[in-house]
């Protein structure tokens, strides 16, 4: 185990744990829903985002939303949730430091002991899960299809629409779409 | 899973406007490809890329299985559509397509298809994109005269070129039997 990787920083527990208020961005949720509403009126606003004028002015003025109220100014500005727990751009949460921050959050361990856990999943991870990260990109495609998939299926539908891209991509590059 | 409040009616808004925007009165039908080129989307049947055996094929495996996709190539935006559908299933997929880039979602999801990964939109996104497809087909104005004409659910279906599905959702969610029973 190299000493050099058990200094790297851990996820905290304390911040990324259920009760990471602090992760919050409330204040960007206030500037966007502010820069959103443009000229519309609190009162307008409120009734298109579909929550109180009270609550819109509070939460406007850099106050926390519930759960519910939340979820509906995020549908209204059109924004994923999730942008307003990173306080830069995007943060992507990989599967190790989820698995770091449950470790950390296990009662049963002590805080060596977890660092020691994680120490070695991060060897095990760093030697094992490279080669199965997917070389492919992510497809840009947003996809009607059944929800549930039969044997079979998956593979068949996976190589339709890879296909599908590729031969899109060429018909765009040659001008023919 | 519910539409957020203000939705129904914002959507019921937004389709009449763009139906003006299409020299279209708030009772005509609606042409889904005027639609898509007014919105500068191409529309590509999935059999000029890929053959037509291979979707038979997975057709034969799993009937609906794909219906139709939205991909970003180039920073455009283009829908292909299956060509074993019905004209009626074919006008609803790509209305739900339109609806996703009318409504602007992201395509923030990761779904993988055996191990493929694809980014798509949040099952919340898809209940509105199908709310919003089908106030884009059928209006509330639209069904209100349909429903005085004494048409139900079949008949609006086969008049407007859509699902008797779709027309059964909309003639049913948005209580305009009810309306015109009360006057």
């Amino acid at each position: 185990m190299s000493p050099d990787r058990s200094q790297l920083p851990l996820p905290d527990p304390e911040t990324t744990g259920p009760d990471a208020v602090e992760q919050f961005d409330i204040a960007e949720l206030g500037r966007l829903l502010k820069e959103h509403r443009g000229p519309l009126s609190l009162r307008q606003a409120a009734a298109e985002a579909g929550v109180s004028f009270s609550t819109l002015t509070r939460v406007e003025a850099g106050a926390q939303p519930d759960l519910a109220t939340f979820t509906r100014l995020c549908a209204w500005l059109g924004v994923s949730p999730s942008r307003f727990f990173t306080p830069t751009a995007t943060r992507q949460v990989s599967p190790l430091d989820q698995a770091i921050t449950h470790l950390h959050a296990d009662p049963r361990l002590t805080d060596d002991a977890a660092n020691k856990i994680s120490s070695v999943l991060r060897d095990l991870y760093d030697a094992l899960a490279k080669e199965a990260v997917p070389a492919v990109p992510a497809l840009a495609c947003h996809l009607r299809a059944a929800s549930v998939l039969r044997p079979g299926v998956p593979q068949r539908l996976a190589d339709l629409l890879t296909d599908m891209n590729t031969e899109l991509e060429r018909l765009v590059e040659a001008g023919e779409l | 899973m519910t539409l957020p409040r203000g939705f129904k009616a914002n959507a019921e808004r937004e389709a009449l406007r763009l139906r003006r925007e299409l020299d279209l009165s708030d009772t005509d039908a609606l042409n889904v490809d005027d639609l898509a080129d007014h919105l500068k989307v191409k529309i590509v049947s999935a059999e000029k890329l890929v053959s037509h055996t291979r979707l038979e094929e997975l057709e034969r495996v799993q009937a609906y299985a794909f219906s139709a996709a939205t991909f970003q190539v180039s920073g455009r935006n283009i829908v292909v559509t299956n060509p074993l559908r019905t004209p009626g299933r074919r006008a609803s997929d790509v209305a739900h397509e339109l609806s996703h880039l009318v409504l602007k979602h992201d395509l923030t999801e990761i779904r993988e298809v055996n191990g493929m990964p694809f980014r798509t939109c949040r099952p919340d996104e898809e209940e509105q994109a199908t709310a919003f497809g089908g106030t884009l087909m059928l209006p509330r104005p639209l069904l209100l005269g349909a429903v005085r004409r004494q048409w139900g659910p079949a008949q609006i279906a086969e008049h407007y070129g859509v699902t008797e599905e779709m027309a059964r959702y909309r003639y049913n969610t948005t209580g305009v039997a009810k309306q015109v029973r009360g006057r």
